[in-house]
C-alpha cells in the first residue's frame, strides 16, 4: 500500500501492537473526561436520560476501538473509523440535548474534545486523509449545533467563538492525530525504499555464491554418472543396446532427482533448516503445494513464525503445519503443543500474528490446552 | 512486506512524527485562538481585541522555525516569544471583559496550550515532557502576570492543566506500550533475508533445471531413441557441448546485470524494447547474460524474439501470479539462446487449452518460422522456464517444438 491510503498499521503491524496500550490510555482519559462533564452537567440541571444515553453511545465508541485495536483483532477498517464517529456525534447530539436549555451549554460539551482523543489514540491505524475528513466532518456538525444553541438562548460570547472554542479541541487533536500518521508513514515508507536497496546489494552480494552452490548440487550428481558416460560415447563412436539402456537408466535417475527436488516447497526446506538436533521434525502436510502459492509478505511471516517457534524451548515435539484448499482459498493450521500451561507464548508471538494478520486475508489464534493454534487463509493465484 | 522500523531508528521517528503532530495542534489552537478574537472583536466593536491577534503572529512565526529546525534554540525562542505572546494575548482580553465564563477562559487557554507544545529538541518521552512542562509553565506565569495587571482574580486554568496532563498520559503511555514490542524484529528481519536467498536459489535451481532439461536429459533421450551403430556428427556434436557447459566455470552463474551496462547495441536493440514495454505493464523485469550475442541475430530473428519474449512476460504478468521474471541471455558458437523465468504458479504445458493461443502462436510458431526452437519448463506451484534458441545466420527450416512440463 503507498500514497495517501497507508497506515501505520499496515506498514508496521508489530511496531503498531506496542500502540496499542496508548490507545487504552487515551480512551480511558476520554472516558473519564465524558463521565467528568456529564456528571457536573447533570449537577447545573441537565436532563439525565440523554445524558446517560450519550455516556452510553460514547461508551460503546470507546470498547469499538479498545477491541478492534487490540491483538486478537485484525486491520482497523475505514468502516470503524466512521462507525466511531458516528457514534461520538450521536453521543454529542444527545448530550447537546441534555443541557439545552442551560446556560453552560458550551462548558458541558465533552465529546468534541473526547472525540479529538480518541482520533489520537487511532492515528496509527488510519491515514491521514480520512483522519481529516472524519474530524472536519464531525467538527462541522458540532460547530453548527454549538452556533444554533448560542442564537437560540443568546449567550454574552459570540456564537462564532463558541462554536470555534467548541470545535477546537476535536480539530486540533484530529489534525495533530493526521500529522502524526503521515509522518509515520512516510518514515516507514523511506526505510522501506532503503530496505529494498540493501535487499538488492544483498541479492547482488549472494547470488554468486547462490549460483555455485545449485551447479554444484547438480554436477555433483551429473560428474558421477552422465560425464564418464558421454566420454565413453565420445571415444567410442558408436551406440549399442546397452548404451541405450544406460542413457535411459541416467536419464530417468536424474529425471527423478528433479521431480524430488521440484516436490519440496520453501516450507519444507524451511521445516528441516529450522528443527532442532535430537527432535521429531516438523510435520508439513501440503498436498497440493499451496505454501508455493504464497506471496513474498506472506512466506516472510510463516517463515518467521516457523522458525521463532522452532527455537522456542517451551513448545514440545509434534508441532505440524497442515495446508488445505477450498476452491480458491487455502487455509493453514499451525498446530502448536506448548509445554505447561504457558499461554504467554500466545503473548510472545503477537508482533508475528500482527505480521500475518496483515499479510494473510484472515488469522485467528486460539488456545486448546496443551495446543496453541494459529489457523490463516488466503487466496491463492 | 510489512517489517516496520528497525529498534535503532524507531525512538528518532517517533519522536519526529510526534513532534509534528504537536506543532499541528498548535497551530490549529493559534488559528482557534485568531478566530475568536476576530469574532470577540466584531461582537464588540468599540473594545480592543485586536492587538490579540497580532499577539499571535510572532509565535506563529517561530512556531513554523521551530517546525523545520527543532533545535534547542528555537525551541527557546519559542518558550519566550510565545510567554511574551501569551501575556499581551491574556493582557487584552482581561482588559476588556470579565473571565468570568468558560468560554472566556478556554479562549485564553488556547495560546497557552499552543506553547507547551513546543516539542522541542531531543528524541523520547522525557524530552518532550521536560518540553511540555517547560512551555506549560512559562504560560502559566505569563498569562498570571497579564491577568494580576488588570485586577482580576487569577484561577488556576483548568483546561490548561487537562490538556497537560492529557499530553503528559499520551507520552507516557507511548513510552510504556513502545517496550518491548520490537523484540520480534530481528526475526522477522531475518526471515525477510532469507526468503530472498530462498527465492534467489529457486530462481537458480529453476534455471538449472531447464538448462538440464535442455541439454543433458534432452540428448541422453536421444540417444536411448538412435538405432545402435555410428553416432551421429549432430549428436556427437550436442554431447561435446553438454561436456563442455559442465566442465565450465561459469554454469550458472550471471554475467553482470544487462541494464547496469552502459551497452547502447543493448539499449537499442528489440528485446530491450521488449523488456522495457513490460516493465511498464508493471512487471520486475531481471535482465542479464551476454547482451553482446543478440548482435548475431539478423534483423528478423531479432523482431521475432523479441516479440516472442513480450508475450512470455505478458503470459508472466497475466497468468503466473508473479510480479518478476527473469530475462537471460546466453550466447553460444551457433546459437543465441534466451531464457524467461517466473517463480509463479507454474502451469503443466501439455494441457494448454487451444484458446491460449498466446503460447502457441505468438512463442512457438514464431520463433519455428525463424528456424527456432521453444522448450517449456513448468510445474503447477512451482513457475516456468521458456527456453527460446534461435540459430546465428539465416532463417533455416523449422524444426519440432519439444514442450515438456514437469509433472
Amino acid at each position: 500500500m503507498t500514497g495517501s491510503g497507508a497506515t501505520a498499521q499496515r506498514l508496521d503491524p508489530a511496531g503498531t501492537l506496542g500502540t496499542h496500550f496508548l490507545t487504552i490510555v487515551l480512551v480511558v482519559v476520554a472516558c473519564l473526561w465524558a463521565s467528568i462533564f456529564s456528571a457536573l452537567s447533570l449537577s447545573r440541571g441537565g436532563d439525565t436520560v440523554p445524558a446517560l444515553g450519550a455516556l452510553g453511545v460514547f461508551a460503546i465508541a470507546c470498547a469499538l476501538v479498545v477491541y478492534v485495536s487490540g491483538e486478537g483483532h485484525g486491520v482497523f477498517t475505514p468502516g470503524i473509523h466512521l462507525t466511531v464517529h458516528g457514534l461520538v456525534v450521536a453521543s454529542f447530539i444527545l448530550a447537546s440535548w441534555s443541557s439545552w436549555s442551560t446556560d453552560d451549554f458550551s462548558r458541558d460539551q465533552w465529546a468534541p474534545l473526547s472525540l479529538g482523543i480518541m482520533m489520537v489514540a487511532v492515528a496509527h491505524y488510519r491515514p491521514a486523509r480520512e483522519l481529516i475528513a472524519a474530524g472536519t466532518a464531525s467538527a462541522l456538525v458540532m460547530g453548527a449545533v454549538t452556533f444554533a444553541h448560542a442564537i437560540v438562548v443568546e449567550t454574552a460570547a459570540p456564537p462564532l467563538a463558541l462554536a470555534v472554542v467548541a470545535v477546537i479541541g476535536v480539530v486540533a487533536l484530529c489534525y495533530g492525530a493526521a500529522m502524526y500518521s503521515q509522518r509515520t508513514v512516510e518514515a516507514l515508507q523511506r526505510w522501506h525504499r532503503r530496505a529494498d536497496v540493501v535487499a538488492e546489494a544483498l541479492a547482488d552480494e549472494v547470488r554468486v555464491g547462490i549460483a555455485r552452490s545449485v551447479q554444484q548440487d547438480r554436477v555433483t550428481i551429473l560428474n558421477r554418472d552422465v560425464v564418464p558416460f558421454f566420454g565413453d560415447m565420445l571415444a567410442r563412436e558408436t551406440i549399442t543396446d546397452d548404451d541405450r539402456d544406460r542413457a535411459r537408466e541416467i536419464a530417468n535417475a536424474i529425471r527423478s532427482v528433479m521431480v524430488a527436488d521440484a516436490d519440496r516447497t520453501w516450507l519444507e526446506v524451511v521445516v528441516q533448516q529450522a528443527g532442532r538436533p535430537g527432535r521429531a521434525l516438523i510435520a508439513v502436510d501440503d498436498p497440493y503445494f499451496l505454501a508455493t502459492t504464497m506471496t513474498t509478505a506472506q512466506r516472510t511471516a510463516l517463515r518467521a513464525h516457523v522458525v521463532a517457534l522452532a527455537a522456542d524451548r517451551k513448545i514440545a515435539e509434534g508441532f505440524s503445519i497442515v495446508l488445505s484448499r477450498h476452491g480458491r482459498l487455502c487455509v493453514g493450521t499451525l498446530s502448536v503443543p506448548i509445554l505447561s500451561a504457558d499461554h504467554a507464548r500466545r503473548t510472545r508471538y503477537a508482533p508475528i500474528h500482527a505480521v500475518m494478520r496483515v499479510a494473510f486475508d484472515s488469522v485467528s489464534i486460539q488456545t486448546h490446552p496443551p495446543d496453541l493454534i494459529v489457523r490463516f487463509t488466503y487466496e491463492h493465484s | 512486506m510489512s517489517l516496520g522500523l528497525p529498534p535503532h531508528l524507531a525512538p528518532r521517528a517517533v519522536s519526529r512524527s510526534f513532534i509534528s503532530a504537536i506543532h499541528v495542534t498548535a497551530v490549529v489552537c493559534l488559528v482557534g485562538a485568531m478566530i475568536v478574537s476576530v469574532a470577540f472583536q466584531l461582537e464588540w466593536p468599540k473594545l480592543i481585541f485586536w492587538p490579540a491577534i497580532l499577539a499571535l503572529v510572532p509565535l506563529l512565526v517561530v512556531l513554523y522555525l521551530l517546525d523545520r529546525m527543532p533545535t534547542p534554540f528555537f525551541s527557546v525562542s519559542y518558550l519566550i516569544i510565545g510567554g511574551a505572546s501569551v501575556y499581551w494575548y491574556s493582557l487584552t482580553f482581561a482588559s476588556q471583559i470579565e473571565l468570568d465564563s468558560f468560554a472566556d477562559l478556554m479562549t485564553l487557554a488556547l495560546p497557552k496550550i499552543a506553547l507547551m507544545l513546543v516539542g522541542g529538541g531531543g528524541i523520547g518521552a522525557a524530552a518532550a515532557l521536560r518540553w511540555a512542562t517547560s512551555g506549560f509553565l512559562v504560560a502559566e506565569l505569563a498569562s498570571f502576570a497579564a491577568i494580576v495587571q488588570t485586577s482580576q482574580q487569577y484561577a488556576l486554568d483548568e483546561i490548561s492543566i487537562a490538556a497537560y496532563v492529557i499530553m503528559a498520559m499520551l507520552l507516557i503511555g507511548s513510552w510504556i506500550g513502545q517496550r518491548g514490542t520490537r523484540r520480534m524484529q530481528p526475526l522477522l528481519y531475518r526471515a525477510a533475508k532469507e526468503e530472498l536467498v530462498a527465492a534467489l536459489r529457486h530462481r537458480m535451481e529453476l534455471r538449472a533445471a531447464a538448462l538440464l532439461h535442455d541439454t543433458v536429459l534432452n540428448h541422453l533421450s536421444v540417444l536411448a531413441e538412435s538405432p545402435p551403430g555410428q553416432l551421429s556428427p549432430v549428436l556427437r556434436a550436442q554431447i561435446e557441448r553438454d561436456l563442455a557447459l559442465l566442465a565450465g566455470e561459469e554454469w550458472l552463474t550471471e554475467a553482470p546485470r544487462a541494464d547496469a551496462s552502459n551497452d547502447t547495441e543493448w539499449h537499442d536493440s528489440d528485446l530491450y524494447r521488449a523488456v522495457r514495454e513490460a516493465r511498464v505493464l508493471g512487471l520486475e523485469v531481471d535482465t542479464t547474460g551476454d547482451t553482446t550475442a543478440l548482435l548475431r541475430l539478423e534483423g528478423e530473428k531479432s523482431r521475432e524474439l523479441a516479440l516472442a519474449v513480450k508475450q512470455c512476460l505478458v503470459n508472466v504478468l497475466t497468468h503466473s501470479g508473479s510480479s518478476d521474471a527473469e530475462v537471460v541471455i546466453y550466447g553460444a558458437d551457433d546459437e543465441v539462446l534466451v531464457m524467461v523465468v517466473d517463480t509463479g504458479c507454474g502451469f503443466d504445458a501439455d494441457a494448454i487449452g487451444s484458446d491460449r493461443l498466446g503460447l502457441k502462436t505468438s512463442v512457438h510458431q514464431r520463433i519455428e518460422a525463424v528456424g527456432g526452437t521453444v522448450q517449456v519448463w513448468s510445474t503447477a506451484g512451482r513457475g516456468t522456464s521458456i527456453v527460446i534458441r534461435l540459430p546465428v545466420g539465416p532463417a533455416s527450416s523449422t524444426r519440432p517444438i519439444a514442450s515438456v512440463s514437469a509433472q
